[in-house]
């Protein structure tokens, strides 16, 4: 999963200082399929411009809606007005932007939708925080990949730093139901008493909480009936026998190297470009992440595949899209895949059932490639219910614990803490 | 932010990640402690769930930065151990020369690390409280680990005599399984420094994550330079996109 330099989460790793503990590598070029070959998607303005492909007038059209897309009121002005309309026909009626184009475009918006299903307001949302992105930390990138396994390491450190700060952890067990109890059961029945919420963990042991909070996998939530709505979107995991550094180049003078790439098989083209809705598989997207990511042997890269999953399903297409990745490319011998792996993920649509006073359900998180800005938000949510009653403490601030750092009086004051 | 790539070159410095583990009360956090701010308390309180230090140390060619995670030696943190050696560079496994049950559990920790923390990390057999047992207390005990000395061999019931588990036990153990070895107090501050150093000198050098200062000859300058050539560093940036960058 990549996460855009404008990611709240970013500045929420720093103000917390967990992010010393954690590496963020770069992520590299967009490249975009295109009958056989891959075309790597032009990382700036100038490089629109120099792009002897587009012709003059498609140019000043696309630098039209770059230039829309990046400012931070036109975007939402045209999402306020467009909003609802699916993103190529805004593109076709607005700018006149020709159907070659809108598949780039429709790219940077990291949609797993058909075109059709993409709506202007994503995609915009999606492309403004892409351009807004780039530059923020050096040069010419604009999204980072948590290094050693991706976000999970984040989780891990969160859970290490909650571990420093006397959080107790009990792992293999889970809360088996959890009920309010009203002060008048008490006998020292005191004003101020605040409501406790018993818990039964799975193993029979009751623990007493102010509040209690998880995903719907966590809480004990009724399930609904949502057999049918389920969304699901197929994933593999392939790792093969190459570098693969073509997909790697330089990223910008004084930019890190990049460790990932993002490919993109638009709608229908690994049909050979199919063009009816009803048949066309949706886009796929193949993130490659080098071995500085702790994830694969050196000399070797990993794939994640990802792809919404459309009626009939196709349970073959990852693996086609990576061998069509690996014939595409010059390196020779040909790279083979050593290893890969598939499975599919559900999702089910976000519930509205009402849990009782201070226990909080999380948002599942539908399975995308991108992290999202909502994840973080419901847990400020959450964090602000659970802290209102106390000082406030400001959202995730933290200040370096004692103890920490005290051998550094001879610190010479640089934070390259790798 | 300065950048230190000027004239008066330093010496490259690397981090190391460095896990503690060992049973309750061995002494791990004192260890630490001593590394770190060269103390000892009398009676200090376990650790709760784990803590992280940093210290730096020098060594001839490079400086070392260890990033110290600290383990809780009660039995109902161990489960959370995992999450603290995954990635560690070096371990020190600590057992109390006193308390025979503590070097079993230092072997269990070991066979745990050698199964599942990275391939070559590079582990210390640590025999912790050296200034229990006889012979402590003067110069005597200094005598590093690692030196052919058989000083404090054999069960003397000699006084203050407390050592439960010999110093040829320990080491043989270690030898087997191809790991670092010594006895040091905590208290005292015997061999503390040393198994630290020995640590650093044993971990090859394209194992460190290098901040490689002046790397990649002139480019951008800044603070890219005093990042390693692949890492983003989340607050060294500008704050604000420049303008100019589309897609
Ligand atoms: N005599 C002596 N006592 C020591 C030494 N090291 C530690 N102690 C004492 O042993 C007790 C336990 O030490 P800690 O450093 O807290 O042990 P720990 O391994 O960190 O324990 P946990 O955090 O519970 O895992 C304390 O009372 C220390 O003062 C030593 O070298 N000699
Ligand atoms: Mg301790």
């Amino acid at each position: 999963m990549l996460i855009y330099n404008r990611s709240n989460l970013l500045p929420a790793l720093v103000s917390s200082k967990v992010y010393q503990q954690l590496e963020f590598l770069a992520v590299g070029s967009w490249w975009i399929y295109d009958k056989t070959t891959f075309k790597k998607i032009p990382s700036s303005r100038e490089d629109v411009v120099n792009d002897q492909s587009i012709d003059l007038r498609a140019k000043r059209n696309v630098m039209r809606f770059l230039q829309l897309a990046a400012s931070p009121e036109s975007h939402l002005a045209a999402i306020e007005e467009h909003g609802s309309e699916p993103f190529p026909a805004y593109l076709q009626s607005q700018f006149k932007i020709s159907e070659q184009l809108q598949v780039t475009l429709l790219a940077l918006t990291m949609s797993p939708n058909l075109p059709s299903n993409t709506l202007t307001s994503n995609a915009l949302t999606n492309i403004h925080r892409h351009l807004t992105s780039v530059g923020l930390f050096g040069p010419g990138f604009g999204a980072v990949i948590p290094k050693w396994g991706g976000l999970a390491e984040v989780a891990q450190v969160a859970c290490r730093a909650g571990a420093v700060g006397g959080g107790v952890y009990v792992l293999g067990r889970g809360i088996e139901n959890t009920e309010t109890t009203s002060d008048k059961e008490h006998e020292h029945d005191d004003e101020d008493a605040e409501p406790m919420i018993q818990i039964r963990l799975t193993d029979g042991e009751k623990i007493k909480s102010k509040a209690v909070g998880g995903s719907s996998y966590d809480l004990p939530v009724e399930q609904q009936d949502i057999a049918e709505e389920v969304e699901r979107v197929s994933r593999s995991i392939s790792i093969i026998s190459s570098p693969l550094d073509e997909l790697f180049p330089p990223i910008a003078e004084g930019a890190p190297l990049p460790a990932a790439a993002v490919m993109v098989f638009p709608s229908g083209s690994l049909d050979g470009g199919e063009t009816k809705e009803a048949t066309m598989h949706a886009p796929v997207h193949l993130m490659v992440h080098t071995a500085e990511s702790g994830e694969c042997p050196a000399g070797q890269c990993i794939i994640y595949g990802h792809t919404a999953t459309t009626t009939p399903s196709r349970p073959s297409l990852l693996s086609f899209a990576v061998s069509k990745l690996l014939e595409s490319l010059t390196v020779q011998p040909q790279a083979q895949v050593i290893w890969s792996m598939q499975y599919q993920q559900c999702h089910p649509p976000s519930t509205t059932s009402k849990s009782p006073d201070n226990v909080f359900l999380c948002q599942d998180i539908f399975p995308s490639l991108v992290l999202e800005d909502d994840v973080l938000r419901d847990v400020r949510s959450i964090w602000e219910s659970i802290t209102e009653k106390d000082a406030k403490p400001p959202f995730m601030t933290f200040e370096d614990r004692e103890g920490m750092d005290s051998g550094e009086k001879d610190d010479d004051g640089d934070e390259d803490i790798s | 932010m300065v950048d230190s790539g000027n004239a008066s070159a330093p010496k490259p410095s690397s981090s190391v990640k460095l896990v503690l583990l060992g049973e309750a009360a061995v002494g791990k956090s004192s260890l630490v402690l001593r590394f770190v701010n060269n103390a000892f308390q009398e009676n200090k309180e376990p650790t709760i769930g784990a803590a992280f230090l940093t210290q730096k140390t020098a060594l001839p060619t490079r400086t070392i930065k260890f990033e110290i995670w600290d383990t809780a030696g009660q039995e109902r943190f161990a489960s959370l151990a995992p999450m603290y050696y995954r990635n560690a560079q070096s371990a020190l496994v600590v057992y109390d020369l006193t308390k025979p049950t503590s070097l079993i559990k230092a072997k269990h920790w070991v066979a745990e690390l050698q199964r599942q923390a990275s391939p070559g990390i590079v582990i210390a057999l640590v025999g912790n409280k050296l200034d229990l047992t006889k012979g402590a207390g003067g110069e005597a005990a200094a005598l590093p680990a690692e030196e052919e000395g058989v000083e404090g061999e054999g069960e003397g019931e000699g006084d203050g005599d407390a050592r439960k588990i010999t110093t040829q036990e320990g080491r043989s153990y270690a030898e087997e399984e191809g790991l670092l070895f010594f006895e040091t107090s905590a208290k005292s501050g015997v061999n503390v420094q040393e198994v630290f150093t020995a640590i650093a000198n044993a971990i090859p050098e394209t194992q460190m994550k290098t901040s490689r200062q002046g790397a990649g000859g002139g480019a951008g300058g800044g603070t890219q330079a005093a990042l390693g050539s692949d890492r983003v560093n989340l607050t060294g940036g500008k704050g604000e996109a420049k303008e100019g960058c589309a897609c």
